[in-house]
């Protein structure tokens, strides 16, 4: 019967090839969304891999989290440089890094921290940060950038740029009595850190020195450097700090004594919870590209029922003749059906290729871009889940007209 | 005896019922139904091809009778012992003529094992009913309409099923060439274990046949 099937849909050529390419499509915008969608999952939990904890001020979770980690929004409050050094003490933390967060330069945000921030913080699955060009700051005047703010502003090793106060070109403004030389430039990673500039603390102090509530008091211009004690540039306060614990047993009783701490309303934050809701809100817009993509999936299935179901008159005498050579109303449904599973079959395995072939060929720009490293396994268990439901709702859908072509075959007899 | 029916009856609802006349075929014989059109032919052709359900009487096939079997067993009778031909568009229009001519042993595993070799079977058919050889691998949306006629007797008559059943064969030809295409199917069917059944409101086939039935207009 498979070879009638064939026939008649070779028949039909055009309407035929008209739904296997809408379904296509269709097939084609879930499966690349599944794809993105793990893949950008994967990306978002893995922008920051290493840090145990994050002590900032007293906030939520999600808030530090959209600051500190992908820079995005400003930090409501700032935690003393005094806390910060007291809980360093703490027996149980191996390492800690401070952050601090307020200045930008054309619109890309800074980072002042401590050089060991390129050997804590570590990105995709415990990958470090590593220098393209150049190497880290060791001084106060010197400037490390991401990858894309390089490429974006075509900036090399050993131009000068100053920081604008605050974020947002407009409204800040410029540090421009003291200019920061680009000593690194880093890899991209696919994370906010590709799009951040990093400069010392004790750089971002001095540049801050005379300022007040936003404006300058007075310039720095003439300040000779090395005539400034060490402790001058000791920042007062930071935005938060990533933290190292030397055993993940510590974790929540620290966490606890850090909630709990008496100066100052400071908190911890564990990244992967804080990155999970956060995900969960995020991942909303994914779920309605899905609904609509299996909407799509609904209308091709559609279409295809309609075709089938508009070709019925046109096929009653094929009808009549499988029954009067014998064959009976069962098996003349199940020709219909036999259609739309090749139908659905031609579908899958056209939307597979095409998503398989330009996954391989744009993984690079992708994994450069936007930081996503999509699966190219030409096929997962899930996609097989995803394609065996959608098969069977083809098949389900057209038993309408197999069952319309059995009743018919029943009741019609040999008449004209 | 390859052919019986006896006493059929069929109703179509409470106020239709059309009463049939006995009707026998033997082996080699070639009987003809008549009538006006309306009087319950295809009805009647439907019944003896097992489409339709047998309501009342008794009808038999080399020895099997129709009361009682399922739809399916019919179906299988149908495909084993029957050949049928329709007054037109037989084929499947997609399908070659000789793809369409084959389609015959397709649920008759009876029927192909009687069948050596397709391909030359159809040759020898395709030459007694005068077809051109190179028309077997055309489709049979691009044949005449005799030669399509043509094809439905070689798809009829392959496997050597016991009855031939055909429905107004003739009406979509003219007169010359319903004589030769007559001739044709009265040649090639085998008069020493086949019988033939054909409904014709044509009266000059009266000639080719043995037995004449007339079926009454519906009252």
């Amino acid at each position: 019967m498979i070879d009638l099937a064939w026939s008649s849909l070779r028949a039909r050529a055009l309407a035929v090839t008209l739904v296997v390419i809408s379904l296509t499509c269709a097939l084609v915008m879930l499966l690349s969304l599944e794809r993105i969608q793990s893949a950008t999952k994967n990306g978002f939990d893995q922008s920051i891999s290493g840090v145990d904890l994050i002590i900032g001020p007293r906030s939520g979770g999600i808030e530090l989290v959209l600051y500190t980690v992908f820079h995005l929004g400003r930090p409501t409050n700032n935690i003393t440089m005094q806390t910060v050094d007291d809980l360093a003490t703490h027996e149980a933390i191996d390492w800690l890094v401070p952050i601090a967060l307020g200045d930008s330069h054309r619109s890309f945000r800074v980072i002042a921290t401590i050089p060991e921030y390129f050997d804590r913080i570590r990105v995709r699955q415990n990958d470090a940060l590593n220098f393209a060009q150049g190497q880290r700051f060791k001084d106060l005047n010197e400037v490390v950038i991401g990858a894309t703010v390089a490429d974006q502003l075509d900036y090399h090793i050993g131009d000068s740029i100053y920081l604008t106060h605050g974020s947002g070109e407009a409204l800040g403004k410029v540090h421009d009595d003291f200019a920061f030389t680009i000593t690194g430039i880093l890899e991209p990673t696919g994370t906010p850190n590709d799009q951040a500039v990093f400069v010392d603390l004790k750089g971002y102090e001095l540049i801050h020195l005379g300022w007040q509530s936003g404006t300058r008091a007075f310039g720095i211009a003439n300040l000779d450097l090395n005539n400034i004690p060490p402790d001058a540039l000791k920042p007062k306060t930071v935005t938060a700090a990533f933290v190292g614990l030397k055993s993940k047993l510590a974790l929540f009783p620290f966490v606890r004594s850090v909630n709990e701490y008496p100066e100052e309303a400071v908190s911890a934050i564990i990244p992967g919870i804080a990155l999970s809701e956060l995900w969960s809100i995020v991942g909303m817009v994914d779920r309605v590209f899905t609904f609509l993509s299996w909407l799509i999936i609904a209308i091709s299935l559609i279409t295809m029922v309609t075709m089938t179901i508009s070709s019925l008159d046109a096929r009653t005498r094929e009808m009549t003749i499988l029954r009067a050579i014998g064959a009976a109303p069962r098996e003349i449904a199940s020709l219909v059906l036999m259609e739309a599973a090749l139908i659905g079959l031609a579908a899958i395995v056209c939307a597979i290729l095409i998503v398989s072939g330009s996954t391989f060929l744009a993984q690079d720009i992708l994994a450069q871009r936007l930081g996503i490293a999509p699966d190219i396994a030409l096929i997962t268990v899930d996609e097989i889940k995803i394609f065996a439901m959608i098969f069977a709702a083809g098949l389900a859908s057209s038993l309408l007209p197999a069952i319309m072509v059995y009743r018919r075959s029943m009741q019609q007899g040999f008449s004209q | 005896m390859i052919f019986r029916a006896q006493d059929v009856r069929h109703c179509f609802d409470e106020k239709t019922t059309l009463e049939f006349p006995a009707l026998a075929v033997d082996v080699g014989e070639r009987v003809l139904i008549m009538g006006p059109s309306g009087c319950g032919k295809s009805t009647l052709l439907n019944l003896i091809s097992g489409v339709l359900p047998l309501q009342d009487g008794h009808i038999e096939l080399l020895g099997q009778t129709y009361q009682g079997l399922s739809g399916r067993a019919l179906d299988q009778l149908r495909a084993d012992h029957i050949g049928v031909i329709f007054q037109t568009l037989n084929l499947i229009p997609h399908l070659s003529a000789r793809r369409n001519a084959a389609l015959a042993l397709r649920f008759s595993p009876r029927r192909r094992t009687r069948v050596e070799d397709i391909d030359r079977e159809y040759a020898r058919l395709s030459d007694a009913l005068g077809l051109p050889a190179h028309i077997a691998d055309q489709h049979a949306k691009h044949l005449s309409i005799g030669q399509q006629q043509r094809i439905a007797v070689i798809r009829a008559l392959l496997g050597h099923p016991e009855l031939i059943l055909a429905d107004e064969p003739t009406s979509a030809l003219d007169p010359d060439s319903t004589a030769l295409f007559m001739n044709e199917l009265m040649s090639s069917f085998d008069r020493n274990r086949q019988g033939l059944i054909v409904v014709s409101h044509n009266p000059d086939l009266r000639a080719f046949f043995d037995t004449v039935i007339t079926l009454e207009a519906r009252p």
